[in-house]
């Protein structure tokens, strides 16, 4: 038999073994609990920190794209204030981003052609809708002018509201002047193509022409000997004469144009030949016109038939004259020895390479309308009123100088004047004095 | 003293070594170095590394340390790219010898005889600072990697010199694959290498260890089957069965280490309240493929001996980081002396990618030296060495910091 005190004492013993598992389990489950939440919060930080990886990455990548881009790319609100502008700012408009965003509307210059992208911007925030890409001219912090393609997108709340526009904007400054020098030289190349077609065509109508002209005269002057001079057929056969003979200058000018003349082509030296003719014009051309020259000292050999250099310097200074008939004018006549380089090529395209004479005919008078400019060189074609030209003037000053080798250039701007350049090809220089280059002056 | 701390994170070994110690130079103001403390990331070509900063440095002067998974400086903490950190440490006052002793991987504890041997008891000895290689095996596509072991290293260290010496410093380890890592041991780049340097004269050493590890539950468990670094059986029971019920799932079996769960031997009172600093924590490195074990990081836990599963906490392992290296420095100043220097062991594990934490906890470290504008080199380890309840201990999952004091501050 036990000793009561030994039985409650394993009793309590039991008991206390029993609370001691009991809280063993307790702390166990506890302990496993707590494991599994933070095992369980490890993985939500390690997905966190890879999510939040992930857009640093996608982030960062966008971030190359839109900084290593030839674009600027841009965000703003609908009161136009920026809120992004990308770094190649700096590169095409020499402003930085933050100079940008302070700016950037004084950059807009007030060429026209602006006009249109401010209203598609309008047009753009006030529909919601995307507009076609437009050009706009903008200045560069150190003045030069760009012109600059914008393309732009609305950008739209949860409410369908615009908020504000995000966009590219590339500079196309050198692919807008590749643009508008190509079309040019198809205009140039037009023109040499319709002028061949008509010097051709003009060329063989004169050629025939002058055939049969010449039967009409040769018979009428035979009539003439037969016919006595107080008959009356004489006074006829005389105005046929007349008439034959206007008609032949009428087929030299066209045979002219069409480089059907024969020519005498030999060296001769330019500059007193082109101050002979101004010597003559000055007795032609009314007092209230001053002939200026400014003919510079220098070597001026060249392959030409005289009488053809002499005939362009009166059909041009007399078209100046022309021009200048209602004001004070001035006609200035200049030669230059130019050297055309790859550089300088660039301003007159259809020269090549090579040492010229630059005749320069200048006129302060009523200018030529762009809309017109193209067809000066076509035979007939003129502006003038009837009886004060046939259109022949230019046409005969063109084919000369192509018979030349030369090149013909006009500028003319309205109500300020024009100025046509005739290059010819120097040959066998020797000594060149003053040389000048080739800016068109 | 005067210690000047380099970093540079670029792909050219050799110019990496030279900017590293360009900077230290510069920054520390040295003109004759007496020794260098240098590490690297393993992607880092270590003799290249080693070769550019002798070309700064001199090959004169002994360079020690070796690979890192990163590196921690006053202003740099990174564990990405081509890290690498030195500190440059001038001083007529310090007096310094350093050695090197190899095959570690065939016999740590005589490897640790070997250095002890050549380092010599004959400098008024202050402390032992110790790297050494920590991978044996490299890990295969079956089998965790097998660890040089620590504890048998100091014991060959200790064998040889004064037991009273402190041994500080770390296993090292270049990447989180466990590839092989190098030493860098004085004149040379070894592997399979401990290198140490015994340091004496006119400074004062003093350490803290960072832990951040608490009692899963409070219930003691006893080993009953094992192999070296291999547990196999816990209380008569499969390790890896009771960890799976742990866990309630067998998902933790994937990780290499293990994240969460570590194993913690009490070497204070069995049953007495929880003081962090009478813990050695053994890091779970894997659990074998057939379900036979699991793979602990030092082969130095027995049959028979108790333990008690470990939580890692982060909040736990930054508030210990703050604290600790905080009150180290009052302690200092508090001693009328001056930090000098300081070099931060710290466990791979405790990176914020490897524990999944917001925050670095060895930025805790940056802010108390920058506020004592101390100079700084850390660098993250595979296994920290330092003492602990008055014995040299290998230990796991902690941070080691270590800061060299000197003079006397007058008021």
């Amino acid at each position: 038999m036990k000793d009561f005190k030994i039985v409650e004492l394993e009793q309590n013993l039991e008991e206390l073994k029993k609370q001691v598992e009991y809280y063993k389990k307790i702390a166990e489950q506890t302990g496993n609990l707590c494991l599994r939440e933070t095992e369980e919060l490890s993985k939500l930080l390690f997905l966190h920190k890879q999510s939040k990886q992930a857009l640093q990455e996608s982030e960062e990548k966008l971030r190359n794209i839109i900084e290593h881009s030839n674009e600027i790319f841009y965000v703003h609100d609908r009161e136009h204030k920026f809120l992004y502008v990308s770094p190649k700012s700096e590169e095409i408009l020499g402003y930085t981003p933050e100079e940008m965003m302070g700016r950037w509307t004084e950059l807009i210059t007030d060429n026209p052609i602006n006009q249109k992208g401010i209203e598609l911007l309008a047009e753009a925030i006030k529909t919601g809708e995307r507009q076609e890409p437009y050009i706009l001219e903008l200045r560069r912090k150190d003045d030069d002018l760009k012109l600059i393609e914008i393309d732009e997108s609305p950008i739209k709340n949860t409410e369908d509201k615009v908020v504000g526009i995000v966009g590219a904007a590339r500079d196309v400054t050198e692919q807008e002047q590749a643009k508008k020098e190509k079309e040019k030289l198809e205009a140039q190349l037009r023109h040499v193509h319709k002028m061949e077609a008509i010097g051709t065509l003009a060329g063989g109508i004169a050629h025939d022409f002058n055939n049969i002209l010449g039967v009409v005269l040769g018979n009428a002057e035979l009539a003439m000997d037969d016919v006595p001079e107080w008959n009356p057929a004489y006074f006829n056969l005389q105005e046929i004469r007349k008439a034959s003979l206007r008609a032949r200058d009428v087929i030299r000018q066209l045979l002219s144009f069409s480089r059907r003349t024969d020519l005498e082509r030999k060296p001769i030296r330019l500059i007193p030949i082109i101050k002979d003719s101004i010597k003559f014009l000055r007795s032609t051309i009314p007092k209230h016109i001053d002939i200026l020259q400014n003919i510079e000292d220098t070597y001026d050999t060249i392959i030409a038939d005289p009488t053809q250099i002499h005939q362009v310097m009166i059909n041009l200074c007399t078209n100046a004259s022309h021009a200048m008939e209602k004001i004070e004018g001035i006609l200035t006549i200049g030669i230059h020895y130019v050297v055309v380089d790859e550089d300088s090529q660039l301003s007159v395209p259809d020269l090549t390479l090579g040492d010229y004479l630059k005749v320069t005919v200048k006129d302060n008078g009523q200018g030529i309308a762009p809309d017109v400019i193209d067809r000066i060189f076509d035979p007939y074609f003129t502006t003038k009123e009837i009886g004060k030209g046939t259109g022949m003037g230019l046409s005969v000053v063109h084919g000369i100088v192509q018979s030349h080798d030369g090149v013909i250039t006009v500028e003319s701007e309205l109500g300020k004047g024009t100025s046509v350049s005739i290059f010819f090809p120097v040959v066998e220089k020797k000594v060149v004095t003053n040389k000048g280059s080739l800016n068109i002056r | 003293m005067k210690v000047g701390i380099g970093y540079a994170n670029r792909k050219d070994s050799l110019l990496l070594g030279n900017e590293v110690a360009e900077k230290a130079i510069r920054n520390g103001r040295i003109d004759k170095p007496s020794l260098v403390i240098a590490f690297c990331h393993g992607q880092v070509d270590h003799e290249e590394y080693f070769r550019g900063l002798q070309a700064v440095i001199g090959n004169k002067t002994p360079i020690i340390g070796g690979s890192a998974i990163g590196i921690i400086t006053n202003d740099w903490l990174s564990y990405e790219g081509y890290p690498a950190g030195a500190a440059v440490i001038e001083s007529d006052s310090l007096r310094h010898k350093e050695a090197a002793a190899g095959d570690l991987d065939k016999d740590e504890r005589k490897a640790g005889q070997n250095l002890a041997k050549k380092l010599s008891n004959s400098l008024d000895s202050k402390l032992i600072l110790v790297f050494y290689d920590s991978i044996k095996r490299a890990p295969t596509a079956t089998d965790p990697p097998v660890i040089n072991a620590s504890p048998s290293l100091i014991r060959g260290i200790e064998e040889k010199l004064k037991p009273s010496v402190p041994v500080v410093g770390g296993g090292v380890i270049g990447d989180y694959s466990f590839g092989h890592p190098k030493q860098f041991c004085g004149t040379y780049v070894g592997d399979q290498s401990v290198v140490g340097s015994l340091m004496g004269g006119d400074f004062q050493p003093y350490f803290r260890i960072m832990h951040g590890c608490m009692p899963k539950d409070g219930i003691y468990h006893t080993i009953t089957k094992s192999n070296g670094a291999v547990i196999n059986e816990v209380d008569g029971r499969p390790i890896v069965h009771l960890i799976d019920e742990q866990y309630g799932t067998q998902d933790w079996r994937c990780q290499r280490p293990v994240k969460r769960l570590t194993i913690g031997v009490n070497h204070g009172e069995k049953l007495g309240d929880f003081t962090e600093e009478n813990f050695v924590n053994r890091l779970i490195t894997g659990a074998l493929p057939n379900e036979a074990g699991v793979v602990i990081f030092e082969p130095d836990l027995d049959e028979g001996t108790e333990f008690l599963f470990m939580l890692r906490n982060n909040k736990t392992m930054i508030e210990s980081v703050r604290k600790n290296s905080a009150e180290l420095m009052e302690e200092i100043v508090k001693n009328g002396e001056k930090p000098v220097f300081g070099l931060y062991i710290d466990c791979a594990g405790r990176t914020a990618k490897a524990s999944d934490s917001l925050i670095e906890e060895a930025s805790e470290i940056q802010k108390v030296f920058n506020k004592y504008d101390t100079p700084l080199l850390g660098f993250y380890s595979g296994v920290e060495v330092a003492p602990l309840l008055g014995k040299n201990r290998g230990l796991d999952w902690t941070g080691v910091l270590l800061v060299f004091a000197q003079g006397q501050i007058t008021t």
